[in-house]
C-alpha cells in the first residue's frame, strides 16, 4: 500500500484526506451513546464487535457548522496516537494517490485550521484541493487524556 | 547649547572614530604583523587621542595614552618588533581608552589607579630594558617631563641624582642652563626633572637678567660621574652642583614582578612618596558615587538609577551628530543646483504658454521627478554608513573570544562597503555581538577536535553583507560543528516550547533559540550560554521589519542571516481601492495580480479562504476584517486580487480596483496620532486626499497570529 494514498472525504463542502494506512475500516453511521462531561466534539461511544470505541466529530473539532446526522454520514475508524477511535465525517468521496509534485506544505496556509493538524495540502487537477490531516497530532495530549478517560469509564 | 557641551560632543564623536580606526588598524596589523603605514597611522591616531583628552581636561587619560604613544614611537623606529602579543595589548588598551572616555564623560574619574597601573605594567613589558618614559617615579599624577627615551640604553647603567643650584648672576658669565641640561641628556636618559620655582619672584619684581630656578634630576647613564662633572666644568666652582650616584630609583622588581602591586605602594616602598600622600591621592581616585554610597549619603539603587540615566544621556549624545562624507554632500549640492536650474525653466515655459510648450513642460517635469527621486535616495544615504566599522568590531570580538578559549580562527569579511542606516547599525550591533560570541564559543571547535574531524585546525568565520531585493542581508557563517539540533529539540521539550512529535525544521530551530531564556550551553561562560542574546537579536530585527534565518549542518557549520529592509523615504506603491477606501501597498512585495475566478477559491477550515495562485494555494486576507473596518463581507465576484511575497509568507488580498503604481513619501501617523498596526503610515495623494500605506509584514502578523 502506497504511503501517498489517501482516503478523501467531504466536510462542509471542503475536501479532506487521511493517509490510507491509518484507516482500519469505514462504518456506516450508527447510534452513538452519549457520555456526560466531555468536550463538545466528543460525541460518545460505539460498540464495534465487542470493543468500545470513542467517537468524535471532525466538523466540531474544526469549528465548522454542525448538522443533523443522517444515514449518509460515515464513521471512519482510525489509528490515532496509538489508539483506535471513530471519526464522523460527511461522506467518503475518493481514494487518491498524491504525488510529491502535487503536495504543498502548510507554510502559507491561513490560520483557519491549526497547522499542527495538517500534513499539507494535496492538489489534484486544476481545481481540487485536499487538506491532508496528520491524525497523530489531531488531538492534543490533554484531549487524548480525556478520550482515554472516556474509555476507562466504560471499560 | 553652551560651548563646553559642543566641545565635549565633538570630542566624543572624534574619539570614538579614532578608537574605531585604531582598532581597524590593529586588526590589519594582526593579519600582517610588519611595521609600516599601519604603525604610522596608529601613532598618529594615538597622538591625536592624547591631545583630545588633554583638551577636555582628562589629563590622567592623556598621560596614559602618552605612554602608548611612546611605545609606538619605538615600534615605529623598529626598536620594538610588531608581534601578536603587542597587537593584543594595544587592542586591550583601545578598550581601556574607550572605557576611560565613557567614564570621563559621565563625570567620573577616568580610571581606577589599579587599572592604570596594570596597563602601565603591560606596556612596560614591551619596553624592557628601558621603561616607557620618565613617568615611572612620579606615577601618572605628575609627569612633568616626558622626553622620548634615549636610544641604545647601555646594559650597565648607573643612576645619578643631580642637583643644580645656579647663582643669581649666572647669565653674566655667559652660561645658558638649558644648554647644560641638554648636554646631560646626551649621556643617557633623564628619568625625572624637577624645576624648583620657589625662588621665582612675582612678575613685577623679576629681573630678567637674574637666575631664580634650580633643578633636580635623575639621570640614568653608563658614563662616570667625572664625565658628568665635566659638563659643569665652567660653572661648578661658583655654583652649587652636586652629583651623587644613587641606587636604582625605581626598584624594577617591586613593580614589575608582581603586577598586582599598585603603583602607590611601589612609590611608597621606593621612598618616592609617603603613605599619607598615597592615601590622599587614592581617595581622589575613587568614584564619587561609590564614596557617597559608602558614606550612606545615597542608596545603591539610587546610584544605579542615576548611572543608568547617565548612560541613556550618553547614548542620546551619540545620536545627535553624525559625520558625513563630503562626497555625499557635494552630490546633494549638485542636485540642489539642478533643481535650481529646472525650476526657472519650468516657470518660463509656463509663462510662454502651456499649450505651445506642452511637450517641453512634460519633459522638464519628468526630469524633475528623476532629480527628486535621486535627491530622496541621496538624502537617505546621508544617514547611511558602511558596515566596515561594525564588521571590524565583530572581527575583534571573534578574535578575542577565540584567544580566550584557545581556539584558532580566521575571520573573513566581505561586503564591508555595504551601507546601512546609522540607527539601524547601532540597533543591531549590540545584539549581533552576542551572536558572534556564540559562533566562536559554541560553533568553532578546539583545534584538536577539528583535527580529529579532518578539518583544518583554523576555523573560519565569515561576515558578509550584501543587498538583495530591497533588503540588506548580513550573514554570519562559521565552519564549526553546527547546531546540535537534537540537544536544542530536547531542551525545547524540557522547556515546554514544543510538543512531542512536532516537526522541527530550521525555522523552528530559530524560534527555539530565540525563545527568551533558552540556552543549550551546558556550562555558562563569560562569553555565551547565558540564554540572552538570540531573543534580543530577533526582537530587534523584527522591530526593524526584518527577519532572522538560520541554516545549520552538523559538522559543517552554521549560518545566521539577518534580512533588514532598506529604508528610503520614497516608496514605490500600488494604489488599490477597497470599499471606496484608497490603500497603497509596497510594489516591491507584489508578486502578481489576477481577476477573481470562483473556481480557484477554496474555503479552509471554519472561516478562511485560500486561492490557487500559480499552482499554489495561498490565503486570501480580508482587509476590512483584519483592520476591523465596516463594509461587511464583500462578495469576491468581480473583484481583483493582489498577491504578495513578504519573504516569510505569501498571501493575497481582494480589492475593488487596481490603479497605477507610483512613488510616494510615506508620512508617519505617530507624529500626530499614534501608530496603527498593519499601517506603515499615510501619504497625500495627487488630489489632496490621504491614503494609508499598508505594512505587509505587520498585516501578515495580525492575520497569521493564531496559526
Amino acid at each position: 500500500m502506497s504511503e501517498n494514498q489517501y482516503v478523501v472525504f467531504a466536510l462542509n463542502e471542503q475536501t479532506y484526506g487521511i493517509e490510507i494506512n491509518k484507516i482500519k475500516e469505514v462504518l456506516s453511521y450508527r447510534n452513538i451513546t452519549p457520555i456526560p462531561h466531555v468536550q463538545e466534539f466528543v460525541k460518545g461511544i460505539i460498540n464495534l464487535r465487542g470493543v468500545i470505541l470513542p467517537v468524535f466529530d471532525l466538523r466540531e473539532k474544526f469549528r465548522l457548522p454542525s448538522v443533523e446526522y443522517t444515514m449518509f454520514h460515515v464513521i471512519i475508524v482510525v489509528e490515532l496516537s496509538d489508539r483506535i477511535m471513530g471519526v464522523i465525517v460527511d461522506e467518503i468521496t475518493d481514494v487518491l494517490e498524491i504525488q510529491p509534485d502535487d503536495f504543498q506544505t502548510t507554510e502559507y496556509m491561513p490560520p483557519g485550521l491549526q497547522k499542527e493538524f495538517l500534513k499539507g495540502v494535496g492538489k489534484k487537477g486544476d481545481d481540487m484541493m485536499i487538506i491532508l490531516l496528520d491524525m497523530d497530532r489531531l488531538l492534543s495530549p490533554e484531549e487524548l487524556e480525556l478520550m482515554d478517560a472516556v474509555e476507562d469509564t466504560t471499560a | 547649547m553652551n560651548v563646553q557641551d559642543e566641545t565635549t560632543k565633538i570630542f566624543h564623536a572624534e574619539t570614538e572614530d579614532l578608537l574605531k580606526s585604531a582598532e581597524a588598524c590593529l586588526l590589519r596589523l594582526e593579519d600582517e604583523p610588519v611595521s609600516g603605514p599601519e604603525v604610522e597611522e596608529l601613532f598618529r591616531v594615538f597622538h591625536t587621542l592624547k591631545s583630545g583628552f588633554a583638551v577636555v581636561g582628562f589629563d590622567v587619560a592623556s598621560k596614559y595614552i602618552h605612554m602608548i604613544e611612546n611605545l609606538l614611537e619605538r615600534v615605529r623606529s623598529n626598536e620594538v618588533p610588531v608581534t601578536g602579543p603587542l597587537v593584543s595589548l594595544l587592542l586591550e588598551n583601545v578598550d581601556f581608552i574607550s572605557e576611560m572616555l565613557n567614564r570621563g564623560l559621565s563625570g567620573e574619574p577616568v580610571a581606577a589607579s589599579e587599572d592604570l597601573e596594570a596597563g602601565r605594567v603591560g606596556l612596560n613589558r614591551f619596553l624592557s630594558p628601558g621603561p616607557v618614559s620618565g613617568e615611572e617615579k612620579s606615577g601618572l599624577e605628575d609627569a612633568a617631563t616626558d622626553e622620548a627615551p634615549s636610544q641604545d640604553a647601555p646594559d650597565e647603567s648607573v643612576f645619578y641624582s643631580i642637583e643644580i643650584h645656579f647663582r643669581g648672576d649666572l647669565f653674566i658669565s655667559g652660561q645658558d642652563p638649558i644648554l647644560l641640561l641638554m648636554n646631560l641628556t646626551e649621556f643617557g636618559e633623564c628619568l625625572e626633572v624637577t624645576a624648583d620655582l620657589s625662588e621665582l619672584p612675582s612678575y613685577d619684581e623679576m629681573d630678567m637678567f637674574d637666575m631664580y630656578i634650580s633643578w633636580k634630576l635623575i639621570l640614568k647613564t653608563s658614563v662616570t660621574a667625572n664625565v658628568i662633572e665635566d659638563v659643569f666644568m665652567f660653572v661648578k666652582d661658583e655654583n652649587e652642583i652636586s652629583i651623587n650616584e644613587i641606587a636604582d630609583p625605581i626598584v624594577d622588581t617591586i613593580g614589575l614582578d608582581d603586577p598586582e602591586t599598585p603603583i602607590g605602594q611601589v612609590l611608597v616602598e621606593t621612598g618616592g612618596i609617603t603613605d599619607e600622600d598615597l592615601n590622599h591621592a587614592l581617595s581622589q581616585q575613587k568614584m564619587v558615587g561609590e564614596i557617597l554610597v559608602e558614606q550612606g549619603k545615597i542608596g545603591k539603587d539610587v546610584l544605579e538609577r542615576v548611572v543608568s540615566k547617565q548612560k541613556a544621556t550618553r547614548d542620546a549624545y551619540r545620536k545627535t551628530t553624525i559625520r558625513v562624507d563630503v562626497e555625499k554632500i557635494d552630490y546633494l549640492v549638485n542636485l540642489a543646483e539642478e533643481i535650481g536650474i529646472a525650476l526657472p525653466r519650468m516657470q518660463s515655459l509656463f509663462s510662454k504658454g502651456v499649450d505651445v510648450y506642452w511637450s517641453e513642460i512634460e519633459q522638464e517635469l519628468e526630469n524633475l521627478i528623476k532629480i527628486n527621486q535621486d535627491f530622496q535616495e541621496r538624502i537617505a544615504s546621508v544617514r547611511m554608513f558602511p558596515l566596515e566599522g561594525t564588521f571590524r568590531r565583530f572581527q575583534r570580538i571573534a578574535r578575542d573570544t577565540a584567544n580566550e578559549q584557545g581556539k584558532k580562527i580566521k575571520v573573513r569579511l566581505s561586503g564591508v562597503g555595504t551601507e546601512m542606516d546609522k540607527e539601524v547599525i547601532e540597533a543591531v550591533t549590540d545584539p549581533l555581538k552576542h551572536m558572534v560570541r556564540n559562533c566562536v564559543g559554541h560553533g568553532i571547535e578546539k583545534p584538536e577536535e577539528r583535527k580529529a574531524a579532518g578539518k583544518p585546525e583554523e576555523g573560519v568565520i565569515e561576515f558578509k553583507a550584501y543587498r538583495k531585493a530591497g533588503k540588506i542581508l548580513i550573514e554570519i557563517r562559521d565552519d564549526g560543528r553546527g547546531l546540535d539540533v537534537d540537544a536544542i529539540y530536547q531542551k525545547a521539550l524540557d522547556k515546554g516550547i514544543v510538543r512531542p512529535g512536532d516537526v522541527v525544521d530550521d525555522n523552528k530551530i530559530v524560534d527555539f533559540l530565540c525563545h527568551p531564556g533558552f540556552s543549550t550551553a551546558s556550562e555558562v561562560t563569560s562569553l555565551s550560554g547565558r540564554g540572552v542574546g538570540m531573543d534580543v537579536v530577533k526582537t530587534e530585527v523584527e522591530r526593524l521589519g526584518g527577519s532572522l534565518l538560520v541554516e545549520t549542518l552538523k559538522g559543517k557549520g552554521t549560518a545566521f542571516t539577518l534580512a533588514i529592509p532598506l529604508t528610503f523615504a520614497l516608496t514605490e506603491v500600488l494604489h488599490v481601492q477597497v470599499n471606496d477606501i484608497s490603500y497603497l501597498v509596497p510594489l516591491l512585495e507584489v508578486i502578481g495580480t489576477l481577476g477573481f475566478e470562483a473556481i480557484r477559491l477554496r474555503s479552509f477550515g471554519a472561516d478562511e479562504k485560500v486561492y490557487r495562485f500559480r499552482g499554489e494555494y495561498v490565503p486570501l486576507v480580508d482587509l476590512s476584517r483584519v483592520f476591523g473596518m465596516s463594509g461587511g463581507e464583500r462578495g469576491l465576484e468581480g473583484s481583483s486580487l493582489v498577491f504578495f511575497d513578504t519573504g516569510r509568507k505569501r498571501y493575497g488580498i481582494s480589492v475593488d480596483e487596481i490603479l497605477d503604481p507610483y512613488q510616494v513619501v510615506v508620512k508617519s501617523l505617530e507624529s500626530n496620532y499614534r501608530s496603527v498596526q498593519g499601517i506603515t503610515g499615510a501619504t497625500i495623494m495627487g488630489d489632496g486626499s490621504v491614503a494609508l500605506v499598508i505594512d505587509l509584514l505587520s498585516l501578515e502578523e495580525i492575520f497569521f497570529k493564531d496559526s
